[in-house]
């Protein structure tokens, strides 16, 4: 028992530092970082520094400041509309480094500080994205994520493409686990009875009516029998896709030990199946993204899909560059 | 450094497991409502013949076993907490979980010359003033899902809006800021066409403009 249980952690050590060329986190920081971007000058651009930054005794919404337990930041800084463009300054420039690999770990951690910071100034208005964007970084911030494609890079080896060296991939891992988790997760947590054939899977149908996430009025033609059976597919095959999700990890498991598949999962492996999650992960983010008014949510989303190649497989794709990347495990 | 890596992931592991455990969201203040998640509850007794109880009895039984699972959870998790607290994450991705058959969309209306105008209304293209503001995700969080007694924040935001109405459009007087309620229906169902409107918060441009604070509180 003692031996299998010590053989059993020597192969959790060894698996956990396991190593490949930091291309996949690197393209993470990217278009994490992108999203990052995009949503903070957006408020700018909207002029909505004050009323989402800005505490309440200065013309903003937030009671940051009157709770009994003030927020951590107007402990120090005065409730006044400097320190809320401040909060918002600092968040845009830690989310421009944090894009461009300049100080890359110190830019992750200002960033999650000052995004936890917002969603504790104002909870209504900080979405499971947001969330999951922390998460994300939570992890980055300790990956070799700025190790290539970054300003970092450029001033360690004179290359922006860094020194080709293989990093520890448990980031990569460890995001994939966080996409697994949060697909399956969101398929248990819906407990609404619209989800349901007993509930006639109607959530999409009600969702697509609600003013506060549809992108447009589809009135004119949802109750349309064709229009309602395709949201009927949409809720079944969302509920299908969500619930089976973790076999992605069986799949990935049985690439790396086919002796362990059997002869039906060798199959399965072979056909690469686990690309039709991942795919129609892709497509349902890139639909959402149009037909419903939800911000990043979908983009962010697959700002982490990167991780599902290896740097092997996204070297191939790369192939403009050599990238001296040696085939990892998955 | 190996083992120290392995150890940390694997203890980080488990607390996103554990914090990924899905409970329902339970309001404690709520449970004395007879409405509370009536429709829900209502449909799962339908739906498992009640289990032999009748409806009070099951709806007891339901939620009771909704709260007890939440609190059993809530102490596995409380190692954990402080973490996730800390950079306010979670692994709780209830994203749609609730689909409800009711709709609201907010409704901004001004005084002009002392007539009442509809300025904005949420997918309403003739009514768009400020849309891109009002259905910006962290703006919308604010209105959508505000409950029956409106908290600070909506509050805020209603004299906000009414601030830059004031601003923008000189011969407007009065803003009414307003959450319109509606129902949704299946396909073969009869549209309910009864509008509730709701959380209204009405604006004097004296008072708004003179004392932004007054509104607020």
């Amino acid at each position: 028992m003692m031996e299998r249980l010590s053989r059993w952690w020597a192969d959790w050590e060894a698996f956990w530092d396991e190593r490949e060329h930091p291309l996949p986190v690197a393209l993470v920081r990217i278009f994490l970082g992108l999203c990052f971007v995009y949503d903070f000058a957006h408020i700018w651009q909207l002029g909505l520094i004050e009323p989402l930054f800005v505490m309440a005794e200065a013309g903003g919404l937030s009671d940051g400041f009157m709770r009994e337990d003030p927020v951590w930041l107007y402990r120090i800084l005065p409730p006044t509309a400097w320190a809320g463009h401040l909060h918002h300054g600092i968040l845009l420039l830690s989310a421009v480094t944090f894009t461009l690999g300049l100080f890359t770990r110190t830019s992750a951690v200002t960033l999650i500080a000052a995004s936890a910071t917002f969603s504790a100034i104002m909870p209504y208005s900080d979405r499971g994205i947001d969330s999951l964007a922390r998460s994300a970084l939570c992890i980055l911030v300790f990956s070799p994520a700025g190790k290539t494609l970054s300003l970092d890079a450029l001033i360690r080896t004179g290359s922006v493409f860094g020194d080709g060296r293989p990093e520890p991939m448990w980031a990569r891992r460890l995001l994939i686990g966080q996409l697994v988790l949060m697909y399956f997760d969101a398929g248990i947590s819906k407990t609404g009875i619209t989800w349901w054939p007993m509930g006639h899977f109607s959530a999409l149908y009600f969702a697509l009516q609600d003013p506060a996430v549809a992108a447009y009025d589809y009135s004119s033609f949802i109750r349309k029998p064709f229009s309602f059976f395709m949201t009927q597919l949409g809720a079944a095959g969302t509920m299908v896709y969500q619930y089976t999700y973790p076999l992605v990890l069986l799949l990935l498991w049985w690439r790396r030990h086919p002796e362990r598949a059997g002869r039906f999962g060798r199959l399965l492996v072979a056909w690469r199946v686990e690309y039709l999650w991942i795919g129609v992960g892709f497509l349902f983010h890139i639909i959402l993204g149009f037909s419903m008014n939800l911000g990043i949510f979908p983009w962010a989303m697959m700002s982490l899909y990167p991780v599902w190649l290896t740097a092997g497989e996204w070297e191939r794709i790369l192939s403009f560059r050599r990238w001296s990347v040696a085939e990892s495990g998955t | 450094m190996r083992r120290f890596r392995a150890i940390v992931i694997a203890i980080a592991i488990f607390a996103n497991l554990v914090v990924a455990i899905p409970t329902a969201k339970i309001d404690d203040d709520e449970l004395a409502d007879p409405e509370y998640r009536q429709s829900d509850v209502r449909n799962w007794y339908r739906w498992t013949g009640g289990l032999g109880m009748d409806e009070e009895r099951f709806r007891e039984l339901a939620l009771g076993i909704m709260t007890g699972w939440r609190d059993a959870v809530r102490l596995v998790r409380a190692p954990f907490q402080p973490f996730f607290s800390l950079v306010h994450t979670n692994q709780q991705w209830g994203l749609f979980a609730v689909v409800g058959e009711r709709k609201e969309t907010v409704v901004i209306e001004v005084r002009r010359n002392g007539q009442w105008e509809t300025l904005y209304r949420r997918l309403d293209p003739e009514h768009t003033w400020h849309d891109d503001q009002l259905k910006y995700r962290r703006i919308r969080g604010v209105w959508d899902g505000v409950k029956e007694e409106p908290k600070g924040t909506y509050k805020r935001l209603t004299v906000w809006l009414a601030k830059e109405i004031f601003t923008e459009q000189p011969d407007v007087d009065r803003v009414r800021v307003v959450l319109e309620r509606s129902a949704m229906s299946l396909p073969w169902e009869t549209v309910d066409p009864t509008v509730e409107r709701r959380a209204e918060r009405y604006h004097r441009r004296n008072e708004v403009m003179d004392d932004p604070e007054q509104e607020a509180r």
